[in-house]
C-alpha cells in the first residue's frame, strides 16, 4: 500500500495539557481500595493543584516512532532577551529515539517554547514546525518519495498562509483531520490515553512523597512525571509514561485503530461517529458516503410503525416519533481539483471544517488553497479599481455632455448666456 | 467642468486619477488566471531563494552542485524559450 520507507514519512501531532494540575484530571481504572475508620481524622489524599498550565505537543508517525514531544511554556518576560528557562527542566528531559528522515536510528532532542500563555499560537505553531518537525527529515524535499504529510487538527495557526507556503515549498504537505472527530481519527490522541494514565500516576505519588518533606512540585518537575526515573529529591522512582504511550506498538496500534495506516476507513463504522441517511438527488440512499445510511433508515422505518401501532391504540405515538438525521448527497459533490469551482469553494470555506470538506481531505497548502487565498486579494483589488472606473465613467459621462453643450453653443458669456437653456448650465457648472 | 474642459489633455482623467493602466490592470485581474507568482507561494520561494543568496558561502559543495545544476537548466530552457519567442515574433512579420 506505501512505498518503501514512506510510512516514517507520515506523522500526526496534536497537543495535550502540561499534566500538573492532579485535581482535575481523570487516571482512568478502578479506584483503589481505602480503609477508614469514622473516628480518625486524615483520610483524605493530597493531590497536587497547580495554575500553571503548560502545553505539550506530542506526536507519532505510522512507523510508530513517537516524535520528540515539544514543551510550550509559560513566560512573563516581555522581550525575548529576558526569557529564561530553568537548567533542571532539560536536564530531566529524555532525548527520543527515532529514525524519520535520517536514515539511521538516532537520538532527538526535545523542544522547548515560551510565551505568556503557554499555549500554541501561529507563531509558535511555525516555530515548532521549524525547530522540531523540519529538523527530523533534512532529506525533505518536494518530489516524489521526499515529502512529508503532517496531519493537524483545527486550531490557531493551522491556516497560516506564510507558513504553509514555507511548508509546501519545503516538500511538507499539511493535512487537516477530520473535524469534530478527535476520538476516531486522531492518531496522538489514541496514544494520549496510555500516556496520560502513568503521567497522572507519577505525578500523585511525586506530589504525595514531596508533600511528605513539605515541599512541593514545580515546572521543573514537568520532564520527570513525562519521562520517569528516581526524582532526586523525594528519592521515589517514576514509570516512564513516554514510553508507556508512545512505544512502537502503541503508535502502530493507533494508526491501525483510526483506519490511516493500512488505510482501511474503519472510523466511518465506529458507532462513536454520528452517522446520518445521506440522500442522492433521486430521492435513494447513498451507502457510499455513509455505509450506514441503511440501517439509519431501517431504524426510522421501524420506529415509524411502532410509533403507528401506539396511535392505532389510542395513545399518542407521535412523542416518540423521530426521524433520521438526513443530509443532501450533493453537499458533499466533489469539485475537480485546480478547477475555478474548487478555488471558489475553498475561498469561501471559513473555518477548517469548512475547508476539509472543500479540499476533499486534500492538503491544506494545495495550489487549491494559495490560489483561493491569492484570488481574495485580488477581488478586494478588483472591487477598488472598479468602484474607481464607475467614477470615471459617471465623470466621463458629464465631461462629454459638457462637451457637446460647448460645441453646439459655445461657452457662456453676457452676450450668449440667453441662448443657453437651464439644462445646459447645469452640465456646464456640474 | 468648465475647468476641465480648458485642461490639455492626457492619459490620466484629472477629477478620478483613472489611468489607461489602471483600465488595462483592471482587465487582467478580471481575465487573467491566478498564478504561482500571484500567490503567497511565490513570496516564500522568494524569501527562500534570499535566504540561499545570504548563505551561499555555508553551502555544501555537493548542495551547491546540484543548485548550480538546476540554475544552468533554467539559463537554458529560457534561453530556448527566449529563441522560441523571437522566432515567432520573425514569422509574425514575415
Amino acid at each position: 500500500m506505501f512505498f518503501s520507507g514512506q510510512t516514517s514519512r507520515i506523522a500526526n501531532l496534536d497537543e495535550t495539557d502540561g499534566l500538573l494540575d492532579n485535581t482535575a484530571g481523570q487516571r482512568g481504572g478502578r479506584k483503589p481500595i481505602v480503609f477508614y475508620c469514622h473516628g480518625v481524622n486524615g483520610s483524605g489524599t493530597q493531590a497536587n493543584k497547580s495554575s500553571h498550565s503548560p502545553t505539550t505537543i506530542m506526536g507519532l508517525n505510522a512507523d510508530g516512532e513517537a516524535l520528540p514531544p515539544h514543551f510550550q511554556l509559560k513566560t512573563a518576560a516581555k522581550k525575548d532577551d529576558r526569557e529564561k528557562i530553568n537548567a533542571d527542566f532539560i536536564m530531566n528531559c529524555h532525548n527520543v529515539y527515532g529514525t524519520f528522515g535520517h536514515g539511521e536510528r538516532k537520538l532527538h532532542h526535545c523542544t522547548y517554547g515560551l510565551n505568556e500563555r503557554a499555549g500554541m499560537n501561529t507563531v509558535e505553531l511555525e516555530k515548532h514546525t521549524n525547530a522540531n518537525i523540519l529538523p527530523l527529515h533534512p532529506d525533505v524535499e518536494d518530489v516524489p518519495l521526499k515529502r512529508i504529510i503532517l496531519k493537524v487538527d483545527s486550531g490557531p495557526g493551522r491556516l497560516n498562509v506564510p507558513m504553509l507556503a514555507a511548508l509546501r515549498l519545503k516538500g511538507v504537505h499539511v493535512v487537516a483531520r477530520v473535524p469534530n472527530t478527535t476520538s476516531t481519527t486522531q492518531e496522538t490522541d489514541q496514544s494520549l490515553g496510555p500516556f496520560k494514565t502513568p503521567c497522572r500516576g507519577n505525578l500523585a505519588t511525586l506530589a504525595a512523597a514531596r508533600f511528605e518533606m513539605r515541599k512541593t512540585l514545580r515546572i521543573e518537575d514537568l520532564p520527570i512525571i513525562v519521562f520517569g526515573g528516581k526524582d532526586p529529591i523525594a528519592d521515589v522512582q517514576l514509570e516512564n509514561a513516554m514510553e508507556k504511550g508512545f512505544n512502537q506498538t502503541s503508535c502502530l496500534k493507533a494508526w491501525l485503530k483510526c483506519g490511516a495506516v493500512p488505510p482501511t476507513m474503519s472510523p466511518l463504522e465506529s458507532n462513536k461517529v454520528r452517522h446520518e441517511c445521506i440522500i442522492n438527488e433521486d430521492g435513494s440512499l447513498n451507502v457510499e458516503l455513509d455505509p450506514k445510511s441503511l440501517r439509519i433508515k431501517r431504524l426510522e422505518g421501524s420506529n415509524h410503525v411502532n410509533c403507528n401501532f401506539l396511535s392505532l391504540h389510542g395513545m399518542d405515538g407521535n412523542q416518540l416519533r423521530i426521524n433520521a438525521p438526513r443530509q443532501a448527497a450533493k453537499k458533499f459533490k466533489l469539485t475537480e481539483p485546480h478547477s475555478k469551482e474548487r478555488v471558489e469553494a475553498t475561498q469561501k470555506a471559513k473555518g477548517a471544517g469548512q475547508l476539509f470538506h472543500v479540499t476533499q481531505d486534500q492538503h491544506s497548502n494545495s495550489e487549491d488553497f494559495f490560489a483561493a487565498r491569492a484570488k481574495t486579494i485580488r477581488d478586494v483589488e478588483v472591487d477598488g479599481l472598479e468602484k474607481k472606473e464607475k467614477e470615471h465613467l459617471k465623470h466621463k459621462e458629464c465631461f462629454d455632455a459638457a462637451k457637446k453643450v460647448l460645441a453646439a453653443k459655445g461657452e457662456p458669456t453676457t452676450e450668449t448666456i440667453a441662448t443657453h437653456t437651464a439644462a445646459d448650465l447645469k452640465v456646464l457648472y456640474k | 467642468m468648465l475647468k476641465c474642459l480648458a485642461a490639455p489633455e492626457t492619459n490620466e482623467d484629472s477629477e478620478t486619477g483613472w489611468t489607461v493602466d489602471d483600465d488595462m490592470g483592471l482587465a487582467s485581474l478580471k481575465n487573467d488566471a491566478i498564478g504561482f507568482k500571484d500567490a503567497a507561494l511565490a513570496v516564500a520561494l522568494k524569501q527562500q531563494a534570499n535566504a540561499i543568496k545570504k548563505n551561499i558561502a555555508h553551502l555544501e559543495n555537493d548542495q551547491a552542485a546540484i543548485l548550480l545544476e538546476a540554475l544552468q537548466k533554467r539559463s537554458i530552457s529560457s534561453i530556448a524559450e527566449d529563441n522560441q519567442r523571437s522566432l515567432l515574433q520573425i514569422i509574425g512579420r514575415k
